[in-house]
Formats: C-alpha cells, sequence, structure tokens
C-alpha cells in the first residue's frame, strides 16, 4: 500500500507543475458550462417540471455532472499506456515489483486529486455563488455521493485501463479512444442530459451499460433524483461494473504481456 | 516552373500526399479514427435529437433549425481542420525547434507548415456534416436554389477562414510565449460550442462578445437566420446576414499580420 501511495503522492506533485495550463483549462471548463447553463435555462422558459427536474434540479445537475466530466479530460490512462508502449517505457514499469494496473490507478488517483482540489471544487463553488442550485438533502445523501463518486472514478479508470492495453496488439488506439470515451461514453454517461430525458429505448440500453456509472449515477443521487432504496441498487450496480471491468482488464493485461514485443526505443 | 501558383499547388499536393501515404501506412488505425470521427458526430446528434424531442424548442428553434445551425459550424470546422489542423499544436513545432527546420526550407514558412500533416480523417467529418446538412435542409423543407447553394458554400468557406483565424491567433502566441496550450481550445472549441445553439440564449455581453471579438455568430447564426428566413437579429443590423465573407476576410487580414509580426520576432528556443 506505501508504494501505490507513493506514486500517488508523486503524481500529484508533478501535475502540480502544470499551473498555468490549469488555470487555462479551468476557465475553458467554465466556459462550456455557462453555455449549458444558458441552453437550459432556454429550454425552461414557459416550463416548471419536466421528467421530475424543475429549472433548480436540471441546473444543479448540470453544474455537477459537467464537474464529473473534468476526470474524463485529467485521467487520460489510456493515452498514458500507448506512450509507453510505443517508447517502450513499459519495460521499465513492468521490472518494478508492483502491479501495473493497480500502479496506474495510484497515479489516476494522484492527478485527479489535484484536479478535484483546484478545477473541481472551484468551478463548484463559483457556480454555487453565480446561480440559486440546491443542496443534497442530507449529510447521508452527501456520503452516498461521495461512495458513487468513487466507484465511477475507478469505472471509467477499467474502461481507459482497457482501451489502454489494447496498445499492446495495435500501435495507435488514438481511434478507438475517441470513439469509446468521447463518442460513446459521452453519450451514455449523462453528461449532457439526464437519462431521464433520453428517449426510452436509449434509456433502457444506457441501463445496460457501465457508463451510465460514471456521471449519472452520482449526480442523480446528488440532485436526489434516485433516493431511498434505489440509491442502494445503484450503488450495488456500480459495484458490479468496477469489480467486473477491474477484472476484465487483468485479464486482458495477461494475455497482453504475452503478445508483448518491445521495439527497442 | 513558371507560374507560382501551379508550382505551389503542385508542392502542396507533394507534401501532403506524402504524409497521408504515411499515416496510412496504419490502416487500421485509420479507419477507426474514421469511425470514431462519425461516431462522435452521431452521438452529439443523438443528443440534441433526445433534447429537442422533449423540449420541442429553444426560443423558436426547432431540431431541424438547430441541426441546420450546427451542421453549418461543423462544416466550417471540418473545412479549417483539414486545411489548418497543423497550427494546432503549434506550441510543439515551437519547443522542439522543429520550426527551425522549416524556417530553413525554401518557401513561405506558413505555406510549408500548412501543407505538410494534412489528416485526411477530417475528410470523414467533411462527409458527415454534409449528410448532416442534407437531412437539417430537408427537414427545414427549404426549396434548394442556386442562390441558396451559393449562399451556403460561401458561408462555409468564410466560416472555416474565420476559424482559421482563430488558429494563426493562438499559433502566433505560441510563436512568441513558446505555449498556446489550451488557447487553441478557448478560441475553437468553446466558441464552436456557443455557435450550436442560436445566441439568443445569451444575454447581452455574450451576445456582443460573439458577434464582435470571436465572431462566431457570423459562422453559424446569421447566416443561418437568412437561410432559414428568420427575423431575429436582436438589435443587430440586418445586414449581418451576408456579413460572413466580409468579417472572415477582414479577421483574417488582421491575424495574419500579427502572425507576420510574430515570425518577425520569433527566437528559437535552442532545443
Amino acid at each position: 500500500m506505501r508504494k501505490y501511495l507513493a506514486f500517488t503522492a508523486k503524481a500529484f506533485q508533478r501535475t502540480l507543475t502544470y499551473r498555468f495550463e490549469l488555470w487555462v483549462e479551468l476557465f475553458i471548463n467554465v466556459l462550456f458550462m455557462l453555455i449549458y447553463v444558458y441552453l437550459w435555462k432556454a429550454l425552461y422558459t414557459g416550463k416548471t417540471t419536466v421528467e421530475g427536474y424543475d429549472l433548480t434540479r436540471i441546473l444543479t445537475y448540470i453544474v455537477v455532472s459537467q464537474t464529473l466530466l473534468s476526470f474524463h479530460f485529467t485521467l487520460r490512462i489510456a493515452r498514458v499506456i500507448e506512450e509507453k508502449v510505443r517508447t517502450g517505457e513499459v519495460v521499465t514499469d513492468l521490472m518494478k515489483p508492483v502491479d501495473f494496473q493497480l500502479m496506474l490507478l495510484a497515479t489516476g488517483v494522484g492527478t485527479s486529486f489535484h484536479t478535484v482540489l483546484f478545477n473541481m471544487l472551484p468551478k463548484l463553488l463559483l457556480f454555487y455563488g453565480g446561480l440559486s442550485l440546491s443542496l443534497p438533502s442530507s449529510m447521508l445523501t452527501v456520503g452516498f455521493f461521495i461512495v458513487s463518486v468513487m466507484l465511477g472514478f475507478v469505472i471509467l479508470f477499467s474502461i481507459e485501463f482497457l482501451i489502454g492495453i489494447l496498445a499492446f496488439w495495435v500501435v495507435e488506439i488514438r481511434g478507438i479512444y475517441f470513439a469509446v470515451i468521447w463518442g460513446i461514453s459521452w453519450f451514455f454517461s449523462g453528461y449532457f442530459l439526464p437519462l431521464e430525458h433520453y428517449p426510452v429505448l436509449l434509456a433502457k440500453i444506457a441501463e445496460y451499460l457501465p457508463f451510465q456509472a460514471i456521471i449519472y449515477s452520482p449526480t442523480a443521487i446528488y440532485v436526489g433524483r434516485i433516493t431511498g432504496k434505489a440509491v442502494v441498487r445503484v450503488l450495488r450496480m456500480q459495484l458490479f461494473w468496477t469489480v467486473a471491468l477491474i477484472g476484465l482488464g487483468r485479464l486482458v493485461y495477461r494475455a497482453a504481456l504475452r503478445k508483448l514485443v518491445i521495439q527497442g526505443g | 516552373m513558371s507560374n507560382p501558383i501551379t508550382r505551389y499547388g503542385k508542392l502542396y499536393l507533394l507534401l501532403a500526399g506524402a504524409y497521408v501515404r504515411s499515416r496510412l501506412q496504419y490502416r487500421l488505425s485509420f479507419c477507426l479514427m474514421c469511425i470514431a470521427v462519425v461516431t462522435g458526430e452521431a452521438c452529439l446528434i443523438g443528443l440534441l435529437g433526445a433534447l429537442l424531442a422533449k423540449f420541442r424548442a429553444v426560443n423558436g428553434w426547432t431540431l431541424p433549425d438547430i441541426m441546420f445551425l450546427y451542421s453549418l459550424g461543423t462544416l466550417a470546422f471540418a473545412l479549417m481542420k483539414m486545411l489548418g489542423n497543423q497550427l494546432d499544436d503549434f506550441d510543439r513545432y515551437v519547443v522542439r525547434g522543429d520550426l527551425d527546420t522549416v524556417l530553413i526550407k525554401p518557401v513561405p514558412p506558413l505555406f510549408y507548415i500548412l501543407a505538410s500533416r494534412v489528416e485526411l480523417h477530417h475528410a470523414t467529418r467533411l462527409l458527415t456534416s454534409i449528410v448532416i446538412f442534407g437531412v437539417a435542409f430537408h427537414m427545414t423543407q427549404i426549396r434548394l436554389t442556386i442562390g441558396r447553394g451559393l449562399f451556403t458554400i460561401i458561408t462555409v468557406v468564410s466560416g472555416s477562414l474565420i476559424m482559421f483565424a482563430f488558429m494563426l491567433l493562438s499559433a502566433t502566441v505560441a510563436l512568441l510565449t513558446t505555449k498556446s496550450g489550451k488557447l487553441t481550445d478557448v478560441l475553437i472549441n468553446a466558441s464552436k460550442e456557443a455557435a450550436t445553439f442560436p445566441i439568443s440564449i445569451y444575454p447581452l455581453a455574450v451576445r456582443l462578445l460573439l458577434t464582435f471579438i470571436l465572431p462566431v455568430a457570423f459562422v453559424t447564426y446569421y447566416p443561418a437566420l437568412h437561410l432559414l428566413g428568420k427575423d431575429q437579429f436582436l438589435g443587430m443590423p440586418k445586414s449581418f446576414q451576408f456579413g460572413a465573407p466580409v468579417v472572415a476576410v477582414a479577421l483574417l487580414l488582421c491575424c495574419y499580420s500579427v502572425w507576420r509580426i510574430g515570425m518577425r520576432h520569433y527566437h528559437s528556443t535552442g532545443s
């Protein structure tokens, strides 16, 4: 455990050096969030409640989901693995007496922790200051939300890990990465609008995919759209995906090791 | 060899062709990239469709209208990406010192940069946007006339020039400060996203910004008003519907002179 914490700490420190970039990124995020806030305000003129979301709840949903989306920008584990395979750096990783998957997770946690502190929390505070948003109904909800966010984070990590491992077979994974993470995952994660607003069939498909567990589930818990026993059910679903995808990642990784050819730099 | 236009034309094809051929060596990767582009676009249209199926309209703009607006933006974006994508990570040119090798070539630097690294998969984006545009055009039931066709082509070309000008501007910043990093994201991606929706949803300050400072409203909104026959100028002159080419040329000239100044003040990083 200690050695993995070291990876986390190093990743955190490394991110600290790119301060200018981070300010610019925060600025862009806020711009995008503003666009969506205005869009939803315009959509709700003359309407009060749609699919159980009134204006306050939908704006809270958008702000929280857009905030959680930042993990997508930060993590980029797939690209990290691709880079490691291409440069041959993966050899030194394999020599280290640590588990490859856990090492990457620890690194990802480090980078993301930085994002939480210096990007996500400031964004939330900013929008809570500027708009009338709702707070979670109780401390228990906050607790469930945090657990749900963490599970969603690990699920995103596992999906990225799986894509990254493909780099052992194909030289360039940019295409797959974009298609899955910026296409399918965005579509089914509910970052742009809550899944309740999807056509019935699409919402049904989303239910059977792991992507909704990344953004929709924690956000819906936060805004109180999922409550009571349903929360436990959602958390159990998230736990299932976490275990399944981490396990799948390990299997594919083991197959990849047999396939590994080092180009020699 | 006498005519410079044919000479540069040939040279462009030669340089672009070499890079495209090298990229096509990774055929699977290229195909996946194309699929990715189409998937991404399809997902976005799907989201917009889902949204407007529920809410019917935003400020009087229905799904076909929004798709129309969106496709004008992506058409311009795709065209710009095909021709000027090389400026996207220009800061790397500067940081790695690659720019120095460009400067010693016997052609204008900007020409060389644009001719190298032409990414063919953006053609897929162009094709997808043409399809979306076609569907939207059909759904809005506008009659296709030669005049409207020409207007659309001029609009898209002007739009891509406006976005290219932003690209040039952020490349100039990279030239002088060695990092533009995410400035391109602000100028291109955020402004393109903002122009996906009718600007009437924004408060006055944002509308002024998108009209006069980052004039993406001329890429989508104002020309769309003309084609869709809408009268939502929100206090702006009606002539703005024909303003795109003027804005494009003016902005491009501005940004190009800034680029020239930047090149004159360029110092190699020495790495």
